[in-house]
């Protein structure tokens, strides 16, 4: 158990942020040279303006018509969003491991809204896997790696909430909440988790196409 | 005879009353069983304090030099033969212009899960030291 924490609390966290920022670099940069090479058009075109709109309405609640037209996928999306980035990042024991190694510290979340939040998190991946399996359309365009993501993103909350919990076995499920944490991190620059960081450059990409040349709304 | 064995039966129970109540009260003074300081009290916390039998924790880990623990930084190095038993580990570790409850926390959490990890014994785990609901 000692090595194994040594590892997940030493190499692979060094590891697993690396290959994050380094992979993220990597694909914003290979992206933008490819897009340079073989759609030009998208670079003559491209407006600010327009980019922010697109990216505005996108990111504000109900702010398009597909959300609109899908009010519970809206909200869990939403809620499922806020508490994925905000649980990991404002969690009292992961910025209290921060200050160990770096010595800073920011705000925190209090024990019971983390717990919560967690929660939302794990139940709104039910509802995405059950989403995926139960309506047509979204089966349809489902592969095996999309049920397989969402189980990934699952993962280290569920741990997290059983290691935080102190349940039976938690530590094993303190370890594993480490290791499938840094996984999860490392992978994400590589799969449709990189829609994190693509998501403005999706964007402004349709934002400055339906604006500045079909003069069109794309929300 | 019969005298004789009720007088001893009763001496034997208020014998045995008294080294109950020596026994309570001081393990009440002088026993320490968790990781508390002044710093963390009437302030709302996120756990309860860790669980901490001192005397057993010295003898399992056989640390018979206080300042193993109880120790004295100076200027980036740590005094030999010289202990901080006696002060709170907050008279130092808050002391610093600008430190807080964050600061007294990693003290402790280096303090006990670096020992920890290099003998490879001794709990490194949150949950293990962080036992029992707030």
């Amino acid at each position: 158990m000692y090595d194994i924490y040594a590892l997940a609390r030493g190499p692979f966290a060094w590891g697993a942020f690396i290959i994050f920022f380094g992979g993220i670099i990597y694909r914003l940069v290979t992206t933008v040279m490819e897009a340079r090479k073989k759609d030009h058009v998208v670079f003559d075109y491209f407006s600010p303006y327009y980019a922010m709109r697109s990216m505005l309405h996108w990111i504000v609640p109900f702010g398009s018509t597909s959300m609109r037209r899908q009010p519970v996928l809206t909200i869990v999306t939403f809620a499922f969003h806020i508490c994925l980035i905000g649980v990991p990042l404002f969690l009292f024991a992961h910025v209290i491991l921060v200050k160990e190694s770096f010595d800073i510290s920011w705000w925190t979340l209090s024990g019971m809204a983390a717990q919560v939040m967690s929660l939302i998190v794990i139940l709104s991946c039910v509802y995405f896997f059950i989403r995926r399996l139960v309506q047509p359309d979204v089966r349809y365009l489902s592969a095996t790696t999309d049920y397989l993501m969402i189980l990934l993103v699952a993962a280290p909350f569920i741990t997290g909430f059983w290691a935080a919990r102190a349940w039976a076995g938690f530590e094993v499920a303190t370890l594993l909440h480490m290791l499938s944490g840094e996984l999860l991190l490392a992978l994400i620059p590589f799969t449709k988790l990189s829609h994190m960081f693509f998501f403005p450059l999706t964007r402004a990409y349709a934002g400055s196409e339906f604006g500045a040349v079909r003069h069109a709304k794309d929300w | 005879m019969k005298q004789y064995c009720k007088i001893s039966l009763l001496l034997a129970v208020f014998g045995f009353i008294g080294i109950v109540f020596l026994t309570i009260s001081t393990e009440a003074q002088f026993h320490i069983t968790t990781v508390e300081d002044s710093a963390f009290s009437g302030k709302e916390r996120m756990k309860p304090a860790v669980p901490f039998y001192h005397d057993e924790h010295n003898d399992a880990a056989g640390i018979y030099d206080c300042s193993t623990c109880h120790h004295v930084w100076e200027d980036g190095e740590k005094l030999e033969y010289t202990d901080s038993i006696g002060m709170e580990c907050s008279a130092c570790h808050l002391a610093e212009p600008g430190a807080t409850e964050m600061d007294l926390i990693r003290a402790y959490h280096l303090q006990c899960r670096t020992c920890h990890l290099e003998e490879k014994s001794g709990p490194i785990l949150c949950a293990e030291c962080h036992v029992g609901e707030k």
